[in-house]
């Protein structure tokens, strides 16, 4: 069915694939690629075999993938395909950035951009970096209110006819969907857009509770597949009724879990780390390691080269200048509860770097650096990087905001972000 | 190092005597050799690849093979004198990648992507992609012969749709 379209015209003689001999010959491994379905009809064209065709695309930017998508129909069907997706997601040369979002206090616009996520740290310590605007219509409802990229799309709480809703969206293509109401009684709800790798399907999982009230809250958990008709909430069985800790960041991914800080009441040292099963969808939950003391703005949990674990300023709520270490607990046996604690000097030079910013944590890359920016002080808007090993702190400079940072707003950061081409 | 030959045939009929060592840059290759079905009298027949594209290929090993070894020889080099090496290799990946057609350029992927030669494949591609980047869908079409197979309908919906792209 893919030979029906036009395509490049290869000169036939000089490709001259024969099918006949191949198919004799069937003990041949042809390695990751198959470049037999190409032209199974004997046309006076040659159109590119599909699976070429997808291998050169899929190292391109996005914006060059939706153009191609242009081109002809049989590009347009060949680049719709779940398995281009699939190679454009690992392939493409674009990938990873950082995707940053602006809470401003004026309604009506809200701006994403992107920027290249360097993986190798330049030693320069005044590096920077251009981020590139996309723009929507939607209006987050509050600061925690955008989840973690998941594979390109982002969930965002918004406020629609005074009532609020909850949204997927991709911040590059500002394709949308709205999530179905969540009848719910209690004021405080937080939704994680999860995937799940096995089945390849997005879920969201919701989780709401009254507002504090003395003694332990009552949180509930809901969730739904996207992709699926009719898409409905199912409510899920908890094993304690355990709420996010709002202000230390979204959740993490790590391999089909997703986790969270949670508490049972309004003491921020009776803290817990829920995962849920993103597959089965199941909860349960992990003791936090004994000698934290308090999460907060300065901790975060983070993805320790594919185990979950916590960083946090050393006996300090506040991360700035003074900030003199960082702790770090990896999680090393789930069952027991067991984590290993690790204590990072920061070097001398963090003072000059950090300057008068006051900062939080957004992340780990992928090569144990820790990322940090300032969120209320965006101009200028640096980013800053830890690198735990190395003990060498760098900072980067993101331009491309002006025009935004003026307005009074808060900046928020997401690493791993890859641009989504279809749909979910 | 053993310098066995190899005898290659293409698809037209050309045959190449090609080091042993060259040939294995190749898995498919590779993989005839170590189950020995490579008879020492007779060509590796290669129907999919006809005699000028498997003369690129072979360019391209051979090349490649030298800097491989080149590479075990002077284990304890220095970082600039790798450098130095990379770069010298790339120059010649760009000098190869830019003597040839875009034609020929796909029949090399093909090739590669047959033969599965990994670095030649991500060369290819690279460098095919390179093209594409940042063009509009006409100009797409241009460099690769394709007609515009949609009704103006058509084209405005697909418009719409990917208007994120064209931004």
């Amino acid at each position: 069915m893919m030979c029906n379209g036009d395509g490049l015209r290869l000169k036939e003689e000089r490709l001259g694939f024969d099918l006949g001999i191949r198919a004799q010959r069937p003990a041949m491994e042809l390695g990751r690629l198959t470049i037999c379905r190409c032209n199974r009809k004997s046309s006076l064209s040659d159109p590119i075999p599909p699976d070429v065709l997808m291998l050169v695309i899929s190292i391109l930017p996005a914006k060059s993938v939706g153009k191609c998508r242009s081109v002809s129909k049989l590009w347009k069907l060949i680049l719709g395909r779940p398995e281009f997706n699939e190679m454009f997601l690992t392939n493409s040369l674009n990938r990873p950035q950082f995707l940053f979002a602006f809470i401003l206090d004026s309604e009506g616009e809200f701006p994403f951009f992107t920027s290249p996520q360097l993986e190798s740290p330049n030693q320069d310590n005044s590096s920077s970096l251009v981020a590139t605007p996309h723009n929507h219509s939607y209006v987050p409802a509050g600061l925690s209110q955008i989840s973690q990229p998941v594979r390109g799309w982002v969930c965002i709480e918004c406020i629609e006819d005074e009532r609020n809703v909850f949204v997927i969206c991709s911040p590059l293509t500002g394709e949308s969907m709205i999530l179905p109401i969540l009848k719910r009684k209690t004021a405080e709800v937080k939704c994680f857009l999860v995937y799940d790798p096995i089945e390849k399907q997005f879920k969201v999982l919701c989780t709401f509770w009254p507002r504090f009230e003395s003694g332990n809250i009552t949180a509930n958990h809901c969730v739904l597949t996207l992709g699926t008709e009719p898409t409905v909430w199912r409510k899920l069985e908890c094993c304690k009724p355990l709420c996010p800790v709002l202000h230390c960041g979204d959740g993490i991914c790590i391999n089909g879990f997703l986790y969270y800080m949670a508490q049972l009441n309004d003491s921020s040292s009776e803290v817990f780390i829920v995962c849920f099963d993103i597959r089965f969808e199941k909860l349960s939950y992990i003791n936090k390691p004994e000698d934290l003391w308090h999460v907060g703005f300065e901790s975060r949990l983070i993805n320790h080269k594919g185990q979950l674990g916590i960083i946090q300023s050393l006996n300090s709520v506040t991360i700035d200048r003074r900030t003199t270490c960082f702790v770090l607990w990896v999680l090393k046996d789930i069952e027991k509860h067991e984590w290993t604690k690790h204590i990072y000097e920061v070097p001398l030079l963090w003072w000059d770097i950090v300057g008068d910013k006051s900062l939080c944590i957004v992340g780990m890359t992928g090569t144990c650096e820790v990322v940090l920016l300032s969120p209320y002080q965006p101009d200028p808007f640096y980013l800053f990087f830890y690198n735990l090993e190395k003990n060498i702190v760098r900072r980067v400079e993101i331009r491309g905001f002006e025009g935004y940072k003026h307005s009074p707003s808060v900046a928020l950061c997401f690493l791993d972000y890859v641009e989504a081409v279809n749909s979910i | 190092m053993s310098s066995n030959m190899i005898m290659l045939k293409s698809s037209d009929g050309a045959s190449f005597e090609i080091e042993e060592a060259a040939a294995r840059k190749s898995k498919i290759i590779a993989n005839m050799i170590e189950v020995e079905c490579v008879d020492e009298d007779k060509a590796i027949p290669l129907q999919n690849v006809t005699g000028n594209i498997l003369a690129l290929v072979i360019e391209y090993c051979n090349k490649h093979i030298v800097d491989d070894d080149d590479d075990v020889a002077t284990e304890e080099a220095s970082e600039e004198e790798e450098e130095a090496k990379k770069k010298k290799v790339d120059d010649w990946e760009a000098e190869f990648m830019n003597s040839m057609s875009l034609e020929t350029m796909f029949e090399l992927l093909l090739a590669a992507n047959y033969l599965n030669i990994k670095s030649l494949i991500d060369l290819v591609c690279q460098t095919i992609a390179n093209n594409i980047k940042d063009k509009t869908p006409e100009e797409v079409r241009k460099i690769f012969s394709i007609e515009n197979d949609f009704t103006p309908e058509e084209e405005e919906e697909i418009r719409k749709e990917n208007a994120w792209a064209f931004g």
